[in-house]
């Protein structure tokens, strides 16, 4: 029996479905200040204190159950039982928590005013040095994995593409199966596996999502954008100039 | 010689890699770093660059590697020990935070020229940070409860005779130079100050103002406990002499539930030293006149109306929005008020009071008013909440008590607040819609009317899109209310009673013994003139507000 439950405030939308196969193999994947990874099958879901962003395999808790909980997963046994996440003698459960959402929904582009505002962000991404093969699948497969970061920039950069792709269709096919190519054969990071293997299911940050239902809503778009930019070291701003780059091939 | 560090498994906010990256190439020892996650691009770039040893090979995707170049053995320990030391020393970052801040020292280097603490930590704590705050020179904004009353005293003596301001404990709202802070709306920039020691009611009458196309550059919340015998009113003092010398403010706000007599002569005396005009209102008091430049209001629309009126110099008269006539007449003759925002609950109880009769203070504990008949509830209340989010961000408690009206066949009207803005839900209306509309269905199964009335808080500029908050609540049949009066004196008329407001007399202005009015320190000054530079001591949200308003803000990871 566990002898204590607590609830998440907040979730993203993948979280009950990697919850709810209590066959999966828990295990600890990594910790930071405001959270760890817990690796659930082939999924990491993130548990933290609450941030500007939730991802949707995100999961959000009051800081002091955080600080509460968060020195048993390197120690505890991990496991899932009914939709709940079991660690030790806690159960963590998604009851009082509130789904956020993490999807974007197809709508088509009324304008192109944005592009402007995005290029101010985009311009501040370390890879704005780079000359960016114009072959699409190639510059993907060069982007998989590059440069700094947890999440090097590169894969920052692919999930602005295929957020964009997520709201207004663009990119062909055939950049899917290579990402995923990528992704199977682990090269890059577990934790930007994470958010890429989301972003190929329409699946995004809180953060993204905001900007991509703003885009065409020019005082909307402003705010949504900065507290974009703000995430990371540079991720905000290579996911934007993604979008960006993404937004500049419609064009054309 | 290279030299190739791969830390396995580790994963390091990029914010520390870049930091280390930085520190490395500063030492002597180190003539060339890159450190990188071991993908299989990142080793081409290092090979490309010139960084390839044999042990690359070994490095994994989720690898941090570190390559050097350095001139001897020696260097290489010392450099490792440097490097071990760091990641050791910055075991954080998310990936989503900048340089991790967690002492006052830190803060202060990284912002220092910072003007305002705004500390959210949990109230056991919230004194000491205060307290730093103050010593620090900084203003505090105390959103967290539960400070003990004789802290207060102590830290606003303290603040006061340094020249700052403490602006709660509990103090959930405020606009500090146009930067709206905790739970506060967007309110246009304007000449008009107000001074709160109620939250919902600095909104009320801040969004209002805003609605009548004034504007609000300040709006100061001294925390409910202010105007107590024991704090005797340190932060609303200050406030008013500060916003009389502020060359910005034309007109001044004064919001505040009854304080005790001395408390009230005190304040009184120093406002009718006061050159600006003033609008006062002590909840619940109802007044009976009004003096020459010293207005006394009797609602949070009549004090957010008459100053909007006084600064647009049009005749200071209170004109109350019209009660709306609904078509079908309720069931029942009970008003139900189910409300998030406590100072909106107080306003409707001593409204109903009024005019239904009924004696003051008489009500149970947990309700705000309660009769045979009627009830008016602040949900928002530690009663209610038992640890749950607040009712204004956590729809639960109030859409059960939207369901049990269907229980209750003496319920005519159920009113209740949507407010918006920072710190609120992002769709009040539609999490309540759900609720109200199951209600509707089982009533008129039940053969039975019960209307919906709701007061919307907030202005076009709040994130949750006012308009479309208000279109969602008509169209289930919701009447939305202006205000908080409008609602109670729409659903007063459904059950057939009325609220009388007074017509009042100006008389001229009674004596103040203060032969001149304190000085405003320079800080205070300062505050109400200057965007405020914000250290964020709690809540992570809570830079949100700032953030949006283009103001600069450093989190505190406490």
């Amino acid at each position: 029996m566990c002898a204590y439950t607590f609830s998440s405030d907040y979730h993203g939308e993948k979280v009950e479905t990697l919850l709810s196969d209590s066959s999966k193999d828990v295990s600890f994947h990594s910790e930071f200040k405001s959270g760890v990874n817990v690796k659930v099958g082939d999924d990491l879901l993130y548990i933290s204190y609450p941030y500007f962003q939730i991802p949707p395999f995100g999961l959000m808790l009051r800081k002091e159950v955080m600080d509460y909980i968060k020195p048993l997963f390197k120690e505890a046994k991990l496991s899932l039982h009914q939709g709940r996440l079991v660690i030790g003698d806690f159960q963590l459960t998604l009851e009082k928590s509130r789904e956020v959402s993490t999807y974007i929904q197809k709508k088509e582009l009324k304008t192109d005013l944005f592009l402007e505002s995005l290029e101010f962000y985009a311009k501040q991404s370390p890879l704005i040095e780079y000359s960016l093969n114009e072959n699409l699948e190639k510059l993907v497969m060069e982007l998989i994995g590059f440069g700094q970061g947890l999440t090097p920039s590169g894969d920052d950069f692919i999930v602005g593409l295929l957020a964009l792709n997520s709201r207004i269709n663009y990119l062909p096919s055939s950049i899917f199966s290579v990402i995923e190519k990528k992704i199977n054969a682990k090269q890059t990071t577990d934790v930007s596996i994470a958010y890429l293997k989301s972003a190929l299911e329409g699946q995004y940050s809180t953060a993204v999502v905001e900007v991509m239902n703003k885009l065409d809503n020019p005082v909307g778009l402003s705010k949504a954008l900065e507290l974009l930019a703000q995430t990371g070291h540079s991720s905000g701003k290579d996911t934007i100039y993604g979008m960006y780059y993404g937004l500049t091939l419609i064009q054309k | 010689m290279l030299q190739t560090i791969i830390k396995k498994n580790s994963y390091q906010d990029s914010v520390v890699l870049m930091l280390l990256t930085s520190k490395l190439n500063q030492l002597d020892e180190v003539s060339r770093v890159s450190i990188m996650m071991g993908t299989p691009s990142n080793i081409d770039i290092f090979r490309a660059s010139g960084f390839d040893t044999p042990e690359l090979s070994d490095a994994s995707s989720n690898d941090m590697v570190i390559m050097l170049e350095v001139s001897s053995e020696d260097d290489k320990e010392k450099v490792l020990s440097i490097i071990d030391e760091e990641l050791s020393s910055t075991q954080d970052g998310s990936g989503e935070v900048e340089e991790t801040i967690n002492s006052w020292a830190k803060a202060m280097k990284k912002a220092p020229d910072a003007s305002v603490a705004l500390i959210s930590v949990p109230g056991e704590y919230a004194a000491l940070e205060i307290e730093q705050a103050l010593d620090n020179d900084l203003h505090a904004f105390v959103f967290s409860d539960n400070v003990a009353i004789e802290d207060e005293r102590r830290l606003k003596e303290k603040a006061h005779d340094k020249g700052l301001l403490v602006m709660g404990p509990d103090c959930g709202t405020g606009v500090i130079h146009s930067i709206p802070l905790a739970f506060t709306n967007n309110i246009r920039k304007g000449k008009i100050g107000v001074i709160g020691a109620s939250g919902t009611g600095i909104q009320e009458v801040t969004t209002l103002i805003h609605r009548y196309g004034q504007g609000v550059t300040n709006a100061i919340g001294t925390g409910g406990r202010d105007l107590s015998t024991e704090v005797g009113a340190i932060s609303m003092l200050d406030s008013i002499v500060a916003l009389n010398d502020n060359p910005d403010t034309e007109v001044i706000v004064v919001i505040s539930k009854p304080p005790a007599k001395e408390v009230e002569e005190k304040v009184l005396n120093v406002l009718r030293k006061v050159d600006k005009p003033v609008v006062t209102l002590f909840l619940g008091t109802k007044p009976t006149f009004h003096e020459e430049n010293l207005y006394h209001a009797y609602t949070l629309e009549e004090a957010a109306q008459l100053s909007a009126k006084l600064l647009s110099k049009e005749e200071v008269v209170y004109t109350p929005s019209p009660i709306i006539n609904l078509e079908n007449k309720p069931t029942g003759k009970g008003i139900k008020g189910f409300y998030s925002g406590g100072t909106l609950a107080y306003e409707a109880a001593f409204l109903l009071e009024d005019a239904l009769g009924i004696e003051h203070g008489s009500s149970p504990e947990g309700f705000t008013l309660k009769t045979d008949l009627h009830e008016v509830i602040d949900l928002g209340d530690d009663m209610y909440t038992k640890g749950k989010p607040h009712p204004m961000i956590d729809p639960e408690i109030r859409i059960n008590k939207i369901k049990s009206v269907v229980e209750d066949a003496d319920t005519g009207v159920v009113v209740f607040d949507v407010v918006l803005g920072y710190g609120a839900h992002d769709d009040m209306a539609s999490a309540l819609k759900p609720a109200i509309v199951e209600a509707q269905k089982e009533l008129e199964k039940q053969n039975r009317q019960v209307n919906f009335v709701s007061v919307l808080v907030g202005t076009d500029e709040d994130p949750q899109g006012m308009d479309e908050q208000k279109r969602i609540l008509e169209e289930i049949g919701v009447t939305v209310c202006e205000n908080n009066v409008q609602a109670i004196r729409t659903a007063l008329n459904q059950v057939g009673a009325t609220l009388e407001l007074l017509e009042k007399d100006v008389k001229p202005k009674q004596a103040s013994d203060l032969e001149q009015l304190p000085e405003t320190s320079a800080k205070l000054a300062e505050l109400l003139t200057e965007d405020p530079k914000i250290i964020n001591v709690g809540l992570q949200s809570f830079t949100k507000s700032i953030i949006d308003n283009k103001a600069d803000v450093v989190q505190f990871d406490w």
